[in-house]
Parts: C-alpha cells; sequence; structure tokens
C-alpha cells in the first residue's frame, strides 16, 4: 500500500537497460547497411603486407560511433508530465518535442522481451486516435515509472496503480485491487496450459492449411520457371495407387505440421494470459519470450465482439475482441484480443461496458429473406449459364466442380441470412453474424460517427436498404433490412449522438 | 416491360417521390423523449421517422459543370475511337465505323441522361444538429453526420468549380473513408456558411 514516488513533473530518462536496446537496435541498423561493403572487404583480393589495415580502423571507428550515438540518443531523451501533457524530447542534433495530452492517449502497450524479462524493464508504445506521427515509444522503462505512466493515462493519477506496480515486483502483472473494489463481479481471464492447449487445437486450420498450400504451389512455381523440370524426378514413380498414398501422407503430415504450428503459435502469443479488469478499463497481457500488454480504457472501446467457429463451438469457447478507436491504419493493433473465452467472459465484460448480458437481448430482428432469394436467384442464371456451357462442351469435370460451388454458395448464403439478426436494447446494438460459426457484436448506438442507408434498384422497388453503420473503429453491416428499419436506425442513431454533448465515443 | 430502363428511371422517380411523401408524414409525428428510448425497448417499427430535412438540391451551375465534364470525357473518347478507326480504316468496313460512330454518340446521350439523373437524385439537408446528404442513380445512398461527430471539414474547388463559382464540402468523421461526406456543386459562399456553421456547431459541442 505504498504510495508511488513516481514524480513526471521532472525530466525522466528510461532505464539504463535502454541504452543496451538501443545500442542493438543501431548496431543491426547500421549492420544492414553496412553489408555491400562488408562483402567487398571480405572478397577482395588480399594482398599481404600493403600498408596499414584502413578497413579495421574504418570498422572501429563505426563501432565507436555506434555506441556514442546510442548514449546519446539515450541522453538526449527524455519525458516530462505537465499540465495533463506528456512531453516527450528526442533527438540528437534535430531536438524533437512532441506534445500529446494524457487525455489523448488512447492505449497504452507494455512489451518485454527476453532482456526486458531479465531486468525487469518493459517496452513502452502510447497511441493517440490522430496520426501516427503521435506515437510515442520508449525502449526500456523501470516497472515502477512504467505502471506509473500507465496509470497516469489511465486514470488521471499515479497512486491507483502504485500498488500494481508493487504486485508487479512480485512476478506478476496484476491490477485487480482496483477492480476488486469497484466491480467484484468481473473474473479474470487466465489461461492454464490446458486452456491454452485448446486454444491452439481449435485455431481455424482449413484457412492456414490453405496458405500453406498456396505457399507450396508458389514453390513449385518457382521452381518451374527457374528452369528446374520436376516431372523429370516423377518419372520414377508412375504407378497410380503409390501416388494417393503419397497424398494421403502428404495431407497427413500437412494437417500434423499445421495442428502444430498453430499449436507453437498458440503458446508463444498467449502463454500465461491473463485479462484483468481495472477501474475503468481492460488490461491483457501474453506472451512466453515477449510478454506484451495492451490496455483500453472503457469509454475507448467502441465496440466487442465475440467469435468461434465449428471446433471452438464444439468446446464451447469463443475469441473476444474489443475494438478501440483509432487512426485507420491502426484499428487491427487497437484490437485487444481474448481467446479461449467462455460465455461467462463475454457477458462480464458485456456488463461491465453496456451494462447489460446478452441475454437481456430477447428480440431479434431477421433481415429479409431477399438477403438469400436475390443472392439466389443472381447466382443461379450465372451458374445455370456456366454449367450448361460445360455440359454441352463435354466437360464434365468442370460441370461437377460448378455444381458443387453453386451449392456451396447457396448454401453459405441460407446459413448468413439464417444467422444475421439484430436488436436494440438500451441503445446497445447487438449484431448476429456469422456462417458455420457465429459471430457476435455488441455496439452502444453513441459510439457511432456516422450512419448510410444505401439502396440498390431491386432493393429500392421491394422497399428494402443496407444499413452501414461507421465507428471510429470499423464499420458495421446490417444488410436487407426494411427501409422504414433502416430510418428507424438513422433516427435512433440521431437522437442519440446529437444528445451527447461529452463525444462519449472518445 | 418492367426491366427496361426508362421503366425502370419511372419507377426510381415514383419511389423518390414516395419516400419524400413518407420524409413529410415524419413531419406530422412527434419525436419520442429521448430519455425515453434510452430506457424501454423500441421495435424499429414503433420508432418515429426523422423529420427529414426538405433535401434542398445542388447549385444549378452544378449541372453544368457536370454535363461540361461528361461532353469533355465523351469527346477524349470519341477521338481516341475515331483515331483507331482511321488507323485501321482499310481493314474495317464501313459499317463497322458507322456502327462506332453512332455507338460512341450514343454513350455521350447515356452518360449525360446519367449525369441528369445524378443532379437530381443529389441533394442535402442541414439541421440544428446533424447534417444529411443523399445521392446515386443506380446504388442510392443516404448519409447522416450529427455535429457531434465531427473531426474538420474542408472546402475545395477544382478550376472548374472556380470558373463557375463552386465549391465542394468534404465533412469529416473518425468513422474512416466511407463515413466521410462531401457535398459537391454548392455555390462558394453558401459553401463557406456551411462550413463555418458546422465548425460553430461542433465547437459548441466539445464545450459543453
Amino acid at each position: 500500500m505504498k504510495k508511488s514516488d513516481q514524480d513526471f513533473s521532472l525530466p525522466t530518462r528510461q532505464s539504463y537497460i535502454a541504452i543496451l536496446l538501443i545500442l542493438g537496435k543501431t548496431t543491426s541498423l547500421v549492420f544492414r547497411q553496412l553489408i555491400p561493403v562488408l562483402l567487398v572487404v571480405m572478397f577482395r583480393k588480399t594482398e599481404p603486407d600493403v600498408g596499414p589495415p584502413y578497413f579495421t580502423y574504418a570498422g572501429l571507428a563505426v563501432i565507436l560511433l555506434v555506441m556514442i550515438w546510442s548514449a546519446a540518443n539515450f541522453y538526449m531523451s527524455w519525458f516530462v508530465v505537465k499540465d495533463g501533457e506528456l512531453i516527450v524530447h528526442t533527438g540528437i542534433f534535430q531536438r524533437k518535442k512532441t506534445v500529446i495530452p494524457l487525455e489523448r492517449i488512447q492505449t497504452v502497450h507494455f512489451e518485454q522481451n527476453f532482456i526486458h524479462q531479465l531486468f525487469d524493464v518493459h517496452r513502452v508504445k502510447m497511441e493517440t486516435a490522430g496520426s501516427e506521427k503521435n506515437e510515442v515509444s520508449f525502449q526500456a522503462l523501470s516497472q515502477e515509472n512504467a505502471f506509473a505512466l500507465r496509470a497516469l493515462t489511465l486514470h488521471g493519477s499515479i497512486e491507483n496503480d502504485a500498488e500494481n506496480a508493487v504486485a508487479g515486483q512480485e512476478g506478476a502483472i496484476e491490477c485487480d485491487t482496483v477492480s476488486s473494489v469497484r466491480q467484484p463481479a468481473i473474473p479474470w481471464v487466465k489461461h492454464d496450459l490446458n486452456t491454452l492447449l485448446k486454444v491452439g487445437l481449435t485455431q481455424q486450420h482449413l484457412r492456414s492449411g490453405a496458405l500453406i498450400l498456396v505457399f507450396i504451389f508458389w514453390i513449385f512455381e518457382n521452381i518451374q520457371q527457374a528452369g528446374i523440370e520436376l516431372d523429370s524426378y516423377a518419372d520414377n514413380v508412375e504407378e497410380w495407387n503409390l501416388n494417393l498414398l503419397l497424398l494421403a501422407f502428404f495431407l497427413l503430415f500437412l494437417s500434423v505440421v499445421i495442428v502444430g504450428i498453430s499449436l507453437v503459435m498458440a503458446i508463444l502469443l498467449f502463454w500465461d494470459l491473463r485479462f484483468a479488469r481495472v477501474a475503468d478499463g481492460f488490461i491483457l497481457s501474453s506472451g512466453l519470450f515477449t510478454r506484451k500488454e495492451k490496455s483500453a480504457r472503457d469509454h475507448k472501446i467502441q465496440y466487442i465482439q465475440w467469435s468461434d467457429n465449428l471446433l471452438k463451438k464444439a468446446i464451447g469457447h469463443f475469441d473476444l475482441e474489443l475494438f478501440q478507436a483509432a487512426g485507420h491504419s491502426l484499428s487491427r493493433k487497437q484490437r485487444i484480443f481474448v481467446p479461449g473465452c467462455v460465455n461467462a467472459h463475454v457477458d462480464d465484460v458485456a456488463f461491465a461496458l453496456f451494462g447489460l448480458s446478452k441475454n437481456d437481448f430477447t428480440t431479434f430482428l431477421q433481415v429479409s429473406s431477399a438477403y438469400f432469394y436475390r443472392f439466389a436467384a443472381l447466382v443461379s442464371i450465372g451458374f445455370a449459364l456456366g454449367i450448361s456451357v460445360f455440359v454441352y462442351g463435354e466437360l464434365t469435370s468442370y460441370a461437377i466442380s460448378a455444381t458443387f460451388l453453386w451449392i456451396f454458395l447457396l448454401v453459405t448464403r441460407f446459413l448468413a441470412w439464417k444467422k444475421c439478426r439484430y436488436s436494440f436494447v438500451n441503445d446497445v446494438l447487438y449484431l448476429k453474424k456469422g456462417v458455420f460459426a457465429t459471430k457476435d457484436v455488441l455496439m452502444p448506438v453513441v459510439k457511432l460517427q456516422a450512419v448510410k442507408l444505401r439502396q440498390s434498384i431491386y432493393q429500392r422497388r421491394q422497399g428494402l436498404c443496407d444499413v452501414l453503420l461507421y465507428t471510429a473503429s470499423g464499420t458495421l453491416r446490417i444488410p436487407y433490412i426494411t427501409y422504414q428499419e433502416g430510418m428507424a436506425t438513422v433516427q435512433r442513431m440521431l437522437m442519440i449522438t446529437t444528445a451527447d454533448t461529452k463525444q462519449s465515443w472518445m | 416491360m418492367r426491366g427496361s430502363l426508362i421503366n425502370g428511371l419511372i419507377l426510381f422517380h415514383a419511389y423518390t417521390d414516395w419516400k419524400e411523401s413518407i420524409f413529410m408524414q415524419g413531419a406530422n409525428k412527434q419525436i419520442r423523449n429521448t430519455e425515453n428510448t434510452m430506457s424501454e425497448f423500441l421495435q424499429p417499427a414503433e420508432l418515429p421517422y426523422a423529420d427529414a430535412p426538405a433535401y434542398t438540391p445542388l447549385n444549378s451551375r452544378y449541372r453544368k459543370v457536370l454535363l461540361l465534364l461528361a461532353t469533355g470525357y465523351a469527346l477524349v473518347f470519341f477521338a481516341a475511337v475515331a483515331a483507331l478507326l482511321t488507323g485501321f480504316a482499310e481493314l474495317v468496313s464501313h459499317w463497322l465505323i458507322f456502327f462506332a460512330v453512332v455507338a460512341s454518340l450514343a454513350l455521350c446521350l447515356v452518360v449525360m441522361y446519367w449525369v441528369t439523373l445524378f443532379y437530381q437524385s443529389a441533394g442535402y439537408g442541414i439541421r440544428k444538429k446533424e447534417v444529411f446528404y443523399k445521392s446515386g442513380v443506380l446504388f442510392q445512398s443516404l448519409i447522416a453526420i450529427p455535429f457531434s461527430r465531427v473531426q474538420h471539414c474542408e472546402l475545395e474547388s477544382g478550376p472548374l468549380d472556380r470558373r463557375f463559382g463552386l465549391a465542394s464540402l468534404t465533412i469529416y468523421t473518425a468513422g474512416g473513408d466511407g463515413s466521410d461526406l462531401t457535398i459537391p456543386g454548392l455555390a462558394e459562399q453558401e459553401a463557406l456558411q456551411i462550413k463555418q456553421f458546422i465548425t460553430s456547431m461542433a465547437d459548441l459541442d466539445e464545450e459543453e
């Protein structure tokens, strides 16, 4: 319960470990630039005993310069927090001063690679909603400074998080003291190895499989373009049975590799994942070698989404994502992604953010059946024509594949239509989507930036429209609802956003 | 009969009329108290319509600009076709040349008709707290932005616009490219006034 003695009103530098990290970064940068020179030096004709070793001198000079540069870089960079603004000074010859109002900071990300973990320091990145130019990053801040800085941006004062810094010193990044006072109902998502294995095993294997296949084909293509005839190697293997066996083995091998990669990735990325509720935000930390920590304040979160796939559905897992306000190019980075959640987690987050559970949404409005029939009619005309051409031209295999594709498209669209529905409770939109899997979104209407109604000629005749809901973190689309419903959505959005004078979206 | 272009266009006009009439109905209904809707669950059909503004059409000079642009592009296209055909004059039949000329002219007319339709479809509305813009011939869209979500506004006028004393006003939100709203073909003075109004309203919201 000690009060943090971090005082950012005085210029604060990074931890001394930063010198090491800057040195590493600069060295790799310089090395990459010098590769051509080094190659020339290494492969030049060596004539013994000709003059002094200039190249060695030059090399030493470069190393010395790099070291001086890194040290100077460290000593010339500092930050101050004054009058609610974070002021960061950087640069050696060309001095740069970045001023960011604390309230503009959208997220604070922590990252620890092996070296950081060894010395108990954090790489800290701060992002604003505006532009990338306003991003600030520190190579290494001591744990106390990092926590205090985050506390400043997250709740506007250092005290709240001071304790967490203490807790952190005991080996974990935990911040539940605040949450236990204000939000006792919020549990943590904390993954043990068992959950982690499940997360790894239920990844989108089909997608990664397709990616790997594409990669293999790409390699084959390149090899053939390089003039190597692969067919000549295959001449010996002419027996059809053997080929089938090979194919089966190949597929088995491929699936093992894909699942293996998914598992390894899950363990690397989500090791010791902790998703915690703090006073008015969430903190997510995970990772085996490089630990990353992201945080988000409640009012920066534009909407939440939870999704599954068929495998995840079988074991009742969801991937929960919190979307934050962000510059367009940053929106992916601003996502807080929590895999392996269960229903209760989703409910807790929804309750914390919007004060309601997803079970409160009882009445759903479905999108018009024209969403399916219109698509089915258009696709069927195209495929019927195509297939008859194939049949006429006796291209049976093409005709069969086209038929399968046709059925697949119809079935997926039908499922998409069945799944797509929406509901409003307390001015929170619940949008359900998905084909085989489900993808559910909860978004408060107050987060909307703009609404667009769109109608094709067909939709106009049928009195239907698509509604596009623009938030600061992406666009949601409700297709094929009646024009009245669309206008009602516009109306609802306008009533709430025009009454909102506090700019509640950011 | 229903499928033909002309009938489609007639239907489209009938449709826009129908839509306008719905807006007029909405004007008679009272908007419910915001607090009320905050707490209770409403079926969208129960919600009152926005008393949508009577849309202001774009400046009539903008139609001229569009027609000029369309003619310009059509001429370039026509010249390209003519050059191509004279290059191969010995290889192609006279009928083909005749057909190409007719097709180009027809294309020209279609584009001009299209421009007229676009001009007629476009309109904007500004109310105390929000701005609307509708446009589109085949795909019609209606976008609404409350002033409280406006990030900044931008006036732009190209050489042709300046010649006709026009400007286009773009209103940016934090919602990404799709959510930005551009009202083309405003008279310069009007555009400036709208911009100042929106900026002042957006500022007012922040101060409160």
